[in-house]
């Protein structure tokens, strides 16, 4: 990671005119007439600068802001204030030198041909990214086989697993190796084991490429493995930056301690440990202040008869419902 | 310049490519359209015969004149389905972000916003109706064979290809308002249907109607003008006149797309 | 009663979208409109043409425009991609038919856009008062409704009979598509019946579109003597499309249970 700064926002902020849907048949027939119309703040004056090189994950819940910010990133929407500078230029000027260097996957969104195999997609993007074609071949040779795809990439695209479809459009995102890649909500409807590969693939490439990678996700996972910082956005406002172990250190005041018992145990004496969070009789998982976490865990220890103790960390979801979500 | 010529000659032959490919895969629908787009011309021709059951003479044109004439107007109609079609009918979807190639990822292409939203994509299903309106044309001149020499057969085609390049500014207009109207499906339908003015002779129409539909949105460039020119009645300057009105309203669409690009609030958040 | 219910929720979602509304009747007129303009330029400064004066194509178009919101429509859509995408499977279950139900919820977008064109409608008669000469006969009021009735029950029923081919099509659209050009061939869409070639006029007689828009029409102008022949006919067509229909849908649902759906 280097000092260069990728992206500089100052008080970058985006709103929307939404008609205000009428409840009811005699509304709606008021509103034939005059529709009514309420301001909604998506985002709401957010700074925040990102070095060359860094891997960071935007965080919050649905409605928060994190892909109207990334889209003001790349240049799909216009900000209704503030000021965005990617890479050194105004997003929204869409200048061909500036869209050569960064790349955005979405979730469910596809940049391939439907009918047709991957491959031909990605001859496209070779002709509108103008990637020379000794350096299409090693860049595309490669990807493939870091992502294992070999065996698809003669399938029409509607014919894929959904897992194989990511892969695809994640190769497609960095034919022409961009300096900056977007990914929103990338790992949404893959199963485990791709989301992993997806994860390490991520990983990977900012190792070998310094690409600067941003990542919107509600998959904690996806998130804690692959990111360095984490941005929480909630109602459009900026709540966090930092590390992710500061965040948990800071915010989390308990820590958790999951407990396999020999035999059942009442939930009421689990309670006069901790909070019991999750209770299964012969399992259970209680919080418990994070000062003196190991007295408490001693106490569990003399008390019962246990089969195994574990002392975790409060989950990052955790973390965002109980001091984010209002 | 060069290579931005060369990227968009790339752009376009890769995409033809790709739907002659995708047509082979999975013709089903190509079929349909290929047989039942040109039944609309049995329609026609039983107007035309209608009409001329009636009259011998009908607004200048005899009755194998108007074959010539509708069959210029299914050739102009075809190519612009051909060309033009896919990716404006597509916009709605897109805008609302339905589909799974959203506007958004368009956006982000270092290609020009209109080209690759607006352009790119081909519909085979009408080259059977381009073949039905050329038989036409020829059918008539065969009956009824006027002296045409080369320079009107030139200007016939390019009075053709602005009528078709004409239909594209006209889907893209009424498309661009997908980015202003919440659930505007209509825009394939009103296209198609506005097509309906271009089979007749420019002189059905007089006063503002006449103005609107022949010189403001000369959706005449369809038919009678091409045809016009076939038949040495109008002069080059007339062509030149086109050509200005047709470039003005590039210029008018293009900013109105640009304008409303700007607006874009994408759907899909 | 729960088909009206699916119609109020349609109507409920046609009022979001004005814009929509304006467009499709401005979209349904501009075929009808040029074809007045062609009339009238034919009949230059002749009284008629087979009987029908210019403020009997300005009526008979008009019909053809706004009658569509009566009669017509295109619901076997809807049908086609409700059957393609499993949303019957529902419907199935339960004492409900998807071909009504369309039906019914077809009927939203109709009545707002029937609204929506009258102000419209009103403006064209007045511009054109000085060509109509027709005068409403209270005794001919209760065959134009039956026939309407009967009509719009005849255009249903193929529709409905279109739409259920989805059962063995992926795509009905090329059905739909036939459907239309063929009431513009045989149904007097593209002109009055009377004027077309002697050979289109006698298939036409076989067919049950010419019962759908033209007959009717015809007794709203007065040219039809015996309009109890026209309802009479009608009533044959209504019970043969249906018997048509309740096989096609019999043979439909057996084959779609038999895949599994």
């Amino acid at each position: 990671m280097s000092d260069n700064l990728v992206i500089e926002v100052n008080n970058l902020s985006k709103q929307f005119s939404v008609a205000e849907k009428a409840e009811g048949f005699g509304a709606s027939v008021k509103s034939l007439f005059n529709r009514k119309y309420k301001i909604v703040k998506a985002v709401d004056k957010i700074s925040f600068n990102i070095s060359e090189g860094e891997m960071v994950g935007f965080l919050g819940p649905n409605g928060a802001g994190k892909t109207t910010t990334l889209k003001m990133l790349t240049g799909i929407l216009y900000p209704s204030g503030g000021e965005v500078k990617v890479l050194g230029y105004t997003p929204t000027d869409r200048i061909e030198a500036f869209q050569k260097q960064i790349s955005m996957v979405m979730g469910q969104k596809n940049q391939l041909w439907w009918d047709l195999p991957p491959t031909d997609g990605f001859l496209m993007n070779k002709e509108i990214y103008q990637i020379p074609s000794l350096e299409y071949k090693a860049t595309l040779a490669e990807l493939v086989e870091i992502l294992d795809i070999r065996d698809v990439l003669s399938t029409p695209v509607r014919k894929m697993s959904l897992g194989q479809r990511m892969k695809c459009e994640l190769i497609a995102s960095l034919l022409h190796k961009p300096k900056l890649l977007f990914l929103d909500e990338p790992t949404i409807g893959l199963d485990v084991a791709t989301q992993k590969r997806v994860r390490e693939f991520l990983r990977r490439i900012n190792r070998e490429y310094n690409t600067t990678i941003i990542l919107t996700s509600h998959n904690m996972e996806d998130v804690q493995a692959v990111c360095d910082r984490i941005i929480m956005v909630d109602h459009g406002h900026k709540v966090y930056d930092g590390s992710i172990a500061n965040l948990i250190s800071s915010y989390a005041t308990d820590k958790y301690l999951q407990v396999d018992f020999e035999k059942e145990v009442p939930k009421k004496e689990l309670q006069k440990i901790g909070r019991v969070v999750e209770y299964d009789g012969w399992k259970a998982v209680i919080a418990v202040p994070r000062k003196g976490h190991a007295k408490k865990a001693a106490e569990l220890l003399t008390k019962f008869e246990i089969d195994n103790l574990d002392i975790q960390e409060v989950k990052l979801e955790d973390i965002m419902l109980k001091h984010f979500s209002k | 310049m060069r290579a931005k010529l060369s990227k968009l000659f790339n752009y376009y032959k890769l995409g033809f490519i790709f739907d002659i490919k995708a047509n082979i895969a999975y013709p089903t629908t190509f079929w349909f359209a290929a047989i039942t787009i040109p039944l609309w011309i049995f329609i026609q021709i039983l107007l035309i015969e209608t009409i001329y059951g009636q009259t011998n003479n009908f607004l200048g044109y005899t009755r194998f004149e108007n074959y010539v004439l509708f069959g210029t107007f299914k050739l102009v109609q075809s190519i612009a389905s051909l060309i033009f079609f896919v990716r404006l009918e597509d916009l709605a979807a897109k805008v609302r972000g339905y589909s799974d190639w959203s506007l958004d990822v368009m956006l982000l292409k270092p290609i020009d916003s209109q080209i690759f939203a607006t352009t790119g994509k081909f519909w085979f299903g009408s080259i059977s109706s381009a073949a039905a309106g050329i038989g036409m044309v020829v059918y008539g001149l065969l009956h009824e064979p006027h002296v045409i020499p080369a320079s009107a057969v030139l200007m016939y085609t390019m009075a053709v290809l602005l009528g078709v390049f004409f239909l594209y500014l006209l889907f893209l207009f009424i498309q661009t308002w997908l980015f202003w109207f919440e659930y505007l499906q209509i825009g394939e339908s009103l296209w198609f249907t506005s097509q309906a003015f271009g089979q007749y002779p420019r002189r059905l129409y007089s006063g503002a109607v006449g103005i609107l539909i022949n010189i403001v949105m000369p959706i005449t460039l369809m038919a009678s003008v091409p045809v016009e020119f076939l038949f040495g009645q109008i002069p080059f300057t007339t062509f030149i006149m086109y050509t200005l009105i047709v470039a003005g309203l590039f210029v008018f669409t293009r900013w109105f797309w640009q304008y409303s690009i700007k607006k874009y609030s994408s759907f899909s958040s | 009663m729960k088909y009206f219910r699916t119609f109020l929720f349609a109507l409920q979602t046609e009022m979001q979208y004005r814009a929509n509304l304006v467009m499709w009747f401005v979209v349904g007129a501009i075929g009808p409109l040029t074809m007045v303009m062609v009339w009238f330029a034919i009949l230059g400064e002749r009284s008629d043409i087979g009987g029908y004066t210019k403020g009997d194509f300005v009526i008979y178009y008009l019909f053809m425009t706004f009658g569509w919101y009566l009669v017509g429509g295109e619901f076997s859509r809807q049908i086609g991609h409700a059957i393609r995408n499993g949303e019957i499977n529902k419907t199935l279950l339960k004492p409900y038919s998807i071909v009504i139900g369309e039906w019914a919820s077809e009927q939203a977008w109709k009545l707002t856009s029937m609204l929506v064109s009258l102000p419209a409608l009103a403006l064209v008669l007045y511009l054109m008062r000085g060509y109509i000469d027709w005068s409403f006969v209270p005794g001919q009021a209760i065959w134009i409704a039956m026939s309407l009735f009967f009509g719009a029950i005849i255009f249903a029923l193929i529709q409905a009979t279109i739409g259920i081919l989805a059962f063995w099509v992926t795509e009905i659209w090329p059905f739909a598509e036939m459907m239309d050009v063929t009431l513009h061939l045989f149904g007097g869409m593209l002109a009055p019946i009377a004027l077309l070639p002697q050979a289109v006029q006698r298939v036409t007689v076989w067919l049950p579109f010419r019962y759908i828009f033209f007959e009717p029409i015809n007794i709203i102008l007065g040219n039809q003597s015996d309009p109890m022949s026209v309802i009479y006919k009608q009533g044959i067509f209504i019970v043969v499309l249906y018997l048509l229909h309740v096989v096609v849908w019999k043979a439909g649902i057996r084959r779609y249970e038999g895949i599994g759906g």
